[in-house]
C-alpha cells in the first residue's frame, strides 16, 4: 500500500480553525479552559494537549504587522524516534503512513515525548490515570479509504491529503509555479529523514516557530548503530568471562583455597 | 534493637526523611504526577531520571564492579568489599524499582514489558538487563544470607550457580550501564552538545566503575566506623590505584570527544552551565585524579574517603549535567526540580541506607577485626564471619 502523506500550505491557511474543530469532532475530544498567555505566538490554546490533536499558530510578521499562520500536528515522521523509543511497542508505524498509538500497552514512561524532535506527543501530567495523547492522522479513517477530518473540512485547501509521492511532487510544483510566494522549502522532505507531513510557507519556518536545525539523517539511526551491538558484545562478554571465571576459579582449587564468597 | 548500635537520632532523621517521601507518593497517586513533580511535556524526564534512575544504577554499579575483579580477574585480595558491594547494588537496584513504580505514569502496564519485543529501544534493552541483573543480585545476596541461616539446601543450591550467575550478571551490567548513555542519544536536539555524544555509552560504563568503587570506599570507612572494625586502608589503596587508571582513560575520552567534536564553544563564558562543566570535569575528575595518583595520600583512610566522596560528586554532576541540567527544549515550557521529586527520591535513599544499616548488623556482611583497643566491642553479627571464612 502507499503511503500516505498531508500537505499543509500556510500560505492558504487563513486561521479559521476548521481543522481544530473537524479533529475534535472525529475524535471525541473535548474543550480547554484556557487564558490568554503573552509570548511568541497569539493561539489559544498555547500547545498541542490531551484536547487538540491539531493546532493553528498565530505569528505576527514583526515589521508588516500582518499575521502569518502554521500548524502543529503529529508529522507522522518516515523513521519516527518515538516508535523506536517505545519499549512496549504502544507506539508503531503503519503501511499507510501513520504513527499509531495503542494506549493499553503504554507504561507512562514518556520516552516518546523525550524522543520526538517536534515536541509533538503529550503525556496527561494532571490525572492518576495517565495518557498518551497525539494525532492519529485519523488512521480509522484511512482504514475506510477517508481522507484525514481535518484535510476534509479546510475551505480554502490549506490542507491536501493523498499518495505520499504525489503530495511531495505537488508541493514541489506550488513552490516552482509560484517562487515570489512560498521560501523554498518543503518542511517535512528531509527533516529527520522525511516525514508523511509536508508544510509550505511564505515566511521562513523559524517564523512560525518550527522546529529548526534537524538533521537529514533519522533520529532512530542515532541509537540503532549502537543497539545493533548489544547482542554480539553481550554473548563476546559473556564467553571471555565465563572463561575467566573458570579459570580463576580452577587456579583456586588447586591452591587448596576454600571457596566462599 | 536486640544486638547491634543503638537507633540514633541519625536514624530517626532516616525514617522522618523515608515517610516525607511516602506521603509524596500517596499524593501522587491520588492526584498524577503534576501534583508533586515540575517535570512536563518539554521536560518529561528531569530529576527523576537524572538522579532516581541513571545515578542510582550507576552507584549500584558496585557489585558488578567488585565481582569483576574478584571472581572474573582473580583479585581475591579484594574478597571483603564482595558483601557489601553485593548488599548495596541489590538495595541500589531494588530502590530504583520503587522510583519507576513512582515515576512511570502507568506503572500498573510495567508487566507488559517483558511480553513485547522491542529490541529498536534502548529502554527496553535497561529494563530487560536491569530486571536480569536484579535477580543476580538476590541469588548473590542469598548466598550470605542463606550461609549464615545455615539453610543447607539453599546453600548448596545458590553456591553451585553462584559462579554461572556472576559471569551473567556481570556481562548484563555491562550491557545495561552503557544502555543507559544509548537512552540519550536519541535526543541530540535536545541536550547540550558538551554533554550529547555518541560515545554516551562508553562514558556511562566508565563513570559507572568509578560510582561503583567510590561507593565500595565511602561505606568501608564509614561502616568500619559505626561498626569500631579495622578498616582495611591497604584495599582501599588498591581501589584508588584502579581509580587512577579509570579515570585517566575517562579524562581521555571525555575530553577528547569535546575536541574532537568541536563542542568547545563558550567554554569560557560566564554562565551557570559551563561552571557545571568546569566542576564536573576538574573537581569531579580532575582532582581525584591527582590526590588518588599520590601514593602517600592513598596510604590515609581519610583523604582515600574524601577523594572518593568527590569522585562519586563528579560521577553524579555528570550525570545530572547531561539528563537534567543539560537538557534544553526551545519550547514554551521550562523545568526546575520540585520539592516533590527531591523528596521522592531522597526518601527511597533513606529507606536504602536504614535497609543497609540494619542488614549490616545482621549479616555477616563486613568481616574485619574488632578495632583493637575498643572500649566496648559492639556485639555484631560480624564476630560469626570469621568462622565462615575459615
Amino acid at each position: 500500500m502507499a503511503q500516505k502523506a498531508m500537505i499543509q500550505d500556510n500560505t492558504r491557511c487563513i486561521g479559521c480553525r476548521a481543522c481544530m474543530i473537524a479533529c475534535k469532532e472525529w475524535n471525541d475530544l473535548g474543550a480547554d479552559e484556557t487564558d490568554f498567555f503573552a509570548g511568541d505566538g497569539y493561539q489559544n490554546p498555547r500547545d498541542l494537549d490531551a484536547n487538540n490533536y491539531t493546532l493553528i499558530t498565530y505569528s505576527e510578521k514583526p515589521e508588516e504587522a500582518e499575521w502569518v499562520f502554521g500548524r502543529l500536528l503529529c508529522m507522522h515522521c518516515v523513521e519516527p524516534a518515538c516508535v523506536s523509543a517505545c519499549p512496549t511497542g504502544a507506539l508503531s508505524k503503519s503501511d499507510l503512513g501513520s504513527v499509531d498509538l495503542n494506549k493499553w500497552r503504554c507504561i507512562g514512561c514518556r520516552y516518546c515525548v523525550q524522543a520526538c524532535p517536534f515536541v509533538v506527543p503529550k503525556f496527561d501530567f494532571g490525572t492518576p490515570l495517565p495518557e498518551i495523547h497525539k494525532c492519529t492522522f485519523c488512521a480509522d479513517r484511512l482504514a475506510a479509504d477517508l481522507a484525514p477530518a481535518c484535510a476534509t473540512v479546510c475551505p480554502t485547501h490549506a490542507i491536501d491529503f493523498g499518495d505520499r509521492d504525489e503530495m511531495l511532487a505537488e508541493a514541489k510544483r506550488r513552490i516552482a509555479d509560484a517562487p515570489g510566494s512560498y521560501v523554498p522549502h518543503v518542511y517535512g522532505e528531509e527533516e529527520v529523514g522525511g516525514t508523511n507531513v509536508f508544510h509550505l510557507s511564505s515566511v521562513p519556518f523559524e517564523k512560525l516557530g518550527y522546529e529548526m536545525g534537524l538533521p537529514k539523517e533519522p533520529l532512530p539511526n542515532l541509537t540503532h548503530k549502537i543497539l545493533r551491538f548489544v547482542p554480539s558484545v553481550f554473548f563476546t562478554l559473556l564467553s571471555v568471562f565465563g572463561v575467566m571465571a573458570w579459570i580463576v576459579r580452577r587456579r583456586m582449587t588447586r591452591m587448596g583455597i576454600a571457596e566462599d564468597h | 534493637m536486640p544486638d547491634g548500635r543503638p537507633f540514633g537520632s541519625l536514624g530517626w532523621a532516616l525514617v522522618t526523611v523515608a515517610l516525607i517521601g511516602a506521603g509524596y507518593t500517596l499524593v501522587r497517586f491520588a492526584f498524577g504526577i503534576g501534583a508533586i513533580a515540575n517535570i512536563n511535556n518539554a521536560y518529561p524526564w528531569g530529576w527523576w531520571v537524572g538522579f532516581g534512575v541513571l545515578s542510582f544504577i550507576a552507584f549500584g554499579g558496585c557489585g558488578f564492579t567488585i565481582a569483576l575483579l574478584v571472581d572474573i580477574f582473580g583479585l581475591h585480595r579484594f574478597q571483603p568489599f564482595v558483601r557489601p558491594a553485593i548488599t548495596m547494588g541489590l538495595l541500589l537496584y531494588l530502590g530504583y524499582v520503587v522510583i519507576l513504580m513512582i515515576e512511570l505514569g502507568r506503572p500498573w502496564m510495567g508487566w507488559i514489558i517483558f511480553f513485547s519485543w522491542s529490541p529498536t529501544s534502548a529502554l527496553f534493552e535497561v529494563a530487560w538487563c536491569a530486571t536480569l541483573y536484579t535477580t543476580v543480585l538476590m541469588i548473590e545476596f542469598g548466598k550470605v544470607a542463606a550461609n549464615h541461616h545455615q539453610w543447607r539446601r539453599v546453600a548448596r543450591l545458590l553456591g553451585v550457580i553462584y559462579l554461572p550467575a556472576v559471569v551473567v550478571g556481570v556481562s548484563l551490567s555491562h550491557i545495561h550501564q552503557s544502555s543507559l548513555g544509548t537512552l540519550l542519544t536519541i535526543i541530540p536536539l535536545k541536550i547540550d552538545p558538551r554533554w550529547w555524544s555518541e560515545i554516551l555509552p562508553f562514558t556511562f560504563l566508565l563513570t559507572a566503575y568509578m560510582a561503583g568503587l567510590s561507593l565500595v570506599t565511602i561505606e568501608h570507612v564509614l561502616v568500619t566506623r559505626w561498626l569500631r572494625l579495622t578498616p582495611r586502608v591497604e584495599l582501599l589503596g588498591s581501589l584508588a590505584r584502579i581509580q587512577v587508571w579509570l579515570i585517566a582513560i575517562y579524562l581521555v575520552l571525555r575530553v577528547g570527544d569535546l575536541l574532537y567534536r568541536g563542542a568547545t564553544d563558550g567554554l569560557f563564558r560566564f554562565e551557570w552551565l559551563t561552571m557545571s562543566l568546569w566542576a564536573e570535569l576538574v573537581l569531579g575528575f580532575l582532582v581525584p585524579l591527582a590526590l588518588f595518583a599520590i601514593p602517600d595520600l592513598r596510604s590515609r583512610m581519610w583523604p582515600l574517603f574524601a577523594t572518593s566522596c568527590l569522585l562519586a560528586l563528579g560521577v553524579l554532576l555528570t550525570r545530572l549535567n547531561t539528563a537534567v541540567f543539560g537538557v534544553e527544549v526551545r519550547h514554551f515550557e521550562s523545568y526546575v526540580p520540585s520539592l516533590g521529586e527531591f523528596a521522592t527520591t531522597s526518601g527511597v535513599l533513606a529507606g536504602i541506607v536504614l535497609v543497609y544499616g540494619f542488614l549490616v548488623q545482621r549479616l555477616p556482611i563486613h568481616s574485619e577485626e574488632p578495632l583493637a583497643g575498643a572500649a566496648d566491642p559492639q556485639p555484631v553479627a560480624t564476630s560469626r564471619v570469621s568462622e565462615s571464612y575459615s
